[in-house]
């Protein structure tokens, strides 16, 4: 690995924290309503944030125009990653919850996938934010 | 026993076509990204920024592609033996 090659902090537990932030409260309104709603959705959550956070622990573990090679590696294992574990997220809970409320389990994962577009965008300003303050 | 094959073969173009086109998005961001740190370093870590922001959208749709398909193959084919 290059000298100049800096390895970066990650946002992938402000993105995680974010995340959670929105699915407790759904989850509770859910759980007065029905206790299979409450779970479906999360799960349905929980599959799409564990491996996004994977995939922002990788897209950002390098920065600078001299590191782009380790960015582009890094980004190539993260994407390979998430897809690789959205696979075993879904099978493991089709194979094994049961009963799944179906319709709010892929609610909860597209809620989570939408979320990701505004956080992303948040985040990235506000990691290039932090990095500008330490130059 | 047929219709259940249907299932896996849709199933299994439905995850092979999303990984595909996730596989070509990638590697034009990947590349794009690359060619623009090279011509504009100083603007390494935006662009980083950027294609993380794009990586989001890219991957949506084939996400979704497979968790359909894992449905297909989990909760449907198993019901339609016997």
């Amino acid at each position: 690995m290059d000298q100049q090659t800096k390895a970066m902090k990650s946002p992938a537990l402000a993105s995680i924290a974010v995340q959670l932030v929105v699915v407790v409260p759904v989850a509770l309104v859910l759980l007065v309503v029905d206790m299979l709603f409450a779970y479906s959705f999360s799960l349905g959550a929980i599959v799409y944030i564990l491996p996004n956070a994977y995939f922002t622990l990788y897209a950002f573990r390098y920065t600078g125009a001299r590191s782009s090679y380790w960015v582009v590696k890094s980004l190539k294992w993260g994407e390979s990653g998430k897809f690789a574990l959205v696979c075993l997220g879904f099978a493991l809970v089709f194979r094994f919850v049961q009963p799944l409320h179906t319709p709010l389990f892929f609610t909860g994962f597209c809620s989570m996938l939408m979320l990701q577009w505004w956080l992303a965008s948040f985040v990235t300003s506000k990691w290039l934010t932090s990095l500008r303050h330490r130059r | 026993m047929e219709a259940q094959a249907l299932v896996y073969i849709a199933a299994a173009l439905l995850i092979g076509l999303g990984a595909l086109g996730t596989a070509i998005g990638f590697g034009t961001l990947g590349g794009k990204l690359l060619e623009g740190s090279a011509r504009q370093p100083e603007q390494g870590p935006a662009l980083q920024g950027k294609m993380f922001l794009m990586a989001g959208l890219l991957d949506a749709v084939p996400m979704i592609g497979v968790g359909i398909g894992m449905y297909l193959i989990f909760a449907v084919a198993p019901g339609m033996v016997g």
